[in-house]
């Protein structure tokens, strides 16, 4: 299901190791998305028949209109998510909580992007935690895994603390083509693997689901783990990889931020999300042509060609064959 | 002839005297609401009150009591959202037409997101400079945007009433057209346009004339000298959208770069949306 993601400003107050959107936040020239653009990508999506969307950054609390762009789209009838690390400044806060904070989870909800405590600085968690005191209740938390050693113990913690929904998303570090941030190398995806298995347990004692964000090869879980995630997301796992639709503020498009520095197009140049959409996936079928997955024994999987799982994060595939790729697939 | 719907100040000697006739009233402050509701003469219509405030849209307070009568609020800006937002469930209740000025850049970004949220609105315009490349994209908005709107004036007037043979006047959205709207001031003197009654350019005296007014000779006379720019050798004259223009942006100098392109386009849009009306009107159901 596609739910795009409009990007309000390439702002951000943190410094994360992993972050795959660095690259495109330091090449852009555009602080801020306006007013008029956001309403052609609201009118785009609604003409698309889309009325779900999610707003980033950055950090999109950082965009000066941010509540008003929010209310904008709520009162435009849309679902709206917000991806956000959850630190701001106080009198922004104090604004979200006036105008945001009496809407239900169905209309608007947030994904906080946690980091181990360890690689947070204090004031930083003071802030996420007063965030979380207010908007907890309509919040999910997005654990985003970039080292093999990973504890999520933290995370169990903080949803109890603050009475947050009971999900979390894990999304995989991934890397940029062409470019250096830190992620997992395919030969050590199997060993993240085992780790994130190991706190499946700690995960069903609190009913807490743990929702896969994209690019997780199915085959680096045994069977048995594959039926504890059916179990513990409800039938819900996620071992894909597609496009996601970016929209940036300067009104390019691009597949999902792995992929922002390769084949940006412009809004414009589409009629509708579906169109942008069709785009993408035929470049990423492409690529796949080239390798099917992030490894050797994705070309021939069956469950990859059955469309159970897609094999893996293209960024990873496009990193691991760049001069085959080269030739005329990326622009 | 149609009787014309008479502008006018509040005043209660005037409507008292004025029978059987439609009423715009102009008012200035919002307090003057209720007391105009209440005061207008029972033998006569009031169509609307118009309010022209120097305060933001945004910082009205709105009353949900001014629900009776439709009301057309003309503001300098439109002022910051988040101090609308919380009065649009108010103001959806309410008969409101919004104008905000042509001067300030934001208005036309205000403009849209009224539009947007499906509250009908329009810009007015003064003799300040405007930026014709936004109101192109406002009237492109206004005109092509396929997503559901409300009206904005005055594209979505022209768009409606374009003549293909004939002249369209979109000053109605003003009360502003003499052939349907004629001003009238507190001593009862009588002139087509706002305009003219701010430069003492009357055509009457006299609230006892306004159902003759029509058969006056000064009425006739300065009803023929409106479209005299016509016969003149000067930029309006050779460009093709007086017609919809009917020179109102006379004063400008160099037309060939503002409002000439604009009305071409104006004009385009408006070819467009009656062709769009046509093609409707011959969908065969069978």
């Amino acid at each position: 299901m596609l739910m795009p993601n409009i990007l309000l400003t390439e702002k951000c107050v943190r410094s994360c190791p992993y972050c795959f959107a660095k690259q495109h936040m330091e090449d852009s020239e555009v602080t801020g998305i306006t007013w008029d653009n956001l309403m052609y990508i609201v009118d785009f999506l609604e003409l698309s028949g889309q009325k779900k969307v999610s707003l980033l950054g950055g950090e999109p609390t950082l965009h000066p209109r941010f509540v008003d762009f929010t209310l904008y789209l709520l009162e435009r009838s849309f679902h709206v998510n917000i991806f956000t690390s959850g630190i701001m400044s106080e009198s922004r806060l104090w604004q979200c909580r006036d105008f945001l904070s009496k809407y239900p989870h169905e209309r608007l909800s947030f994904t906080c992007n946690l980091n181990h405590p360890s690689i947070s600085a204090p004031a930083e968690t003071s802030r996420v935690e007063a965030f979380l005191e207010i908007f907890g209740p309509v919040s999910v938390l997005s654990f985003n895994v970039y080292t093999v050693d990973f504890d999520m113990n933290f995370l169990v913690e903080t949803i109890d603390r603050f009475n947050m929904r009971r999900h979390i998303r894990i999304g995989l570090a991934h890397p940029i083509p062409g470019e250096i941030n830190r992620f997992i190398p395919a030969a050590d995806l199997k060993k993240m693997a085992g780790r994130l298995s190991g706190f499946f347990d700690l995960l069903e004692k609190s009913e807490i689901s743990p929702g896969f964000d994209c690019g997780m090869p199915m085959c680096l879980f045994s069977d048995a783990d594959i039926g504890r995630l059916f179990k513990l997301n409800q039938g819900m796992v996620n071992f894909g990889c597609g496009p996601a639709i970016d929209i940036g503020p300067d009104m390019m498009v691009w597949a999902c931020f792995p992929l922002s520095n390769v084949n940006k197009r412009s809004l414009y140049e589409f009629n509708n999300l579906q169109e942008i959409d069709s785009y993408y996936k035929e470049l990423h079928a492409s690529v796949r042509k080239v390798k099917g997955g992030v490894f050797d024994v994705c070309d021939d999987c069956q469950w990859r060609k059955k469309e159970l799982c897609r094999g893996g994060c293209i960024a990873h595939i496009m990193n691991q064959v760049p001069d085959k790729i080269n030739t005329g697939i990326i622009s | 002839m149609i009787k014309p719907v008479l502008v006018c100040p509040f005043n209660r000697k005037l409507m008292d005297k004025i029978k059987n006739t439609q009423f715009i009233i102009t008012v200035t402050g919002f307090d003057d609401i209720h007391e105009v509701i209440k005061s207008v003469h029972r033998t006569n219509e009031l169509l609307g009150i118009k309010i022209h405030t120097e305060k933001t849209l945004s910082s009205i307070d709105f009353d949900k009591n001014w629900e009776k009568f439709p009301l057309f609020i003309y503001a300098e800006n439109f002022g910051e959202f988040l101090e609308l937002f919380p009065k649009t469930e108010i103001i959806r209740n309410l008969n409101v037409h919004f104008f905000l000025s042509a001067h300030n850049e934001f208005n036309f970004t205000g403009l849209k997101i009224l539009a947007s949220l499906r509250i009908h609105c329009g810009l007015w315009f003064d003799k300040l400079p405007v930026s014709w490349d936004l109101m192109n994209d406002l009237m492109h908005y206004a005109i092509y945007s396929k997503p559901k709107h409300a009206h904005i004036e005055p594209f979505k007037w022209l768009a409606e009433h374009y003549a293909v043979n004939g002249y369209s006047n979109y000053d109605a959205v003003y009360f502003n057209d003499p052939i349907k709207f004629l001003h009238i001031n507190s001593n009862e003197q009588v002139a087509f346009t706002a305009d003219d009654l701010l430069n003492n350019k009357f055509i009457a005296e006299g609230a006892e004339n306004i159902d003759s007014i029509q058969n006056l000779q000064e009425y006739k006379d300065l009803s023929h000298s409106r479209y005299e720019s016509m016969l003149k050798m000067d930029d309006c004259s050779f460009c093709s959208a007086f017609r919809i223009c009917l020179g109102k942006f006379g004063y400008l100098k160099d037309k060939k770069t503002t409002c000439q392109p604009f009305f071409a386009d104006l004009h385009d849009a408006c070819d467009y949306h009656l062709s769009g009306k046509k093609t409707k009107e011959n969908i065969l159901w069978q």
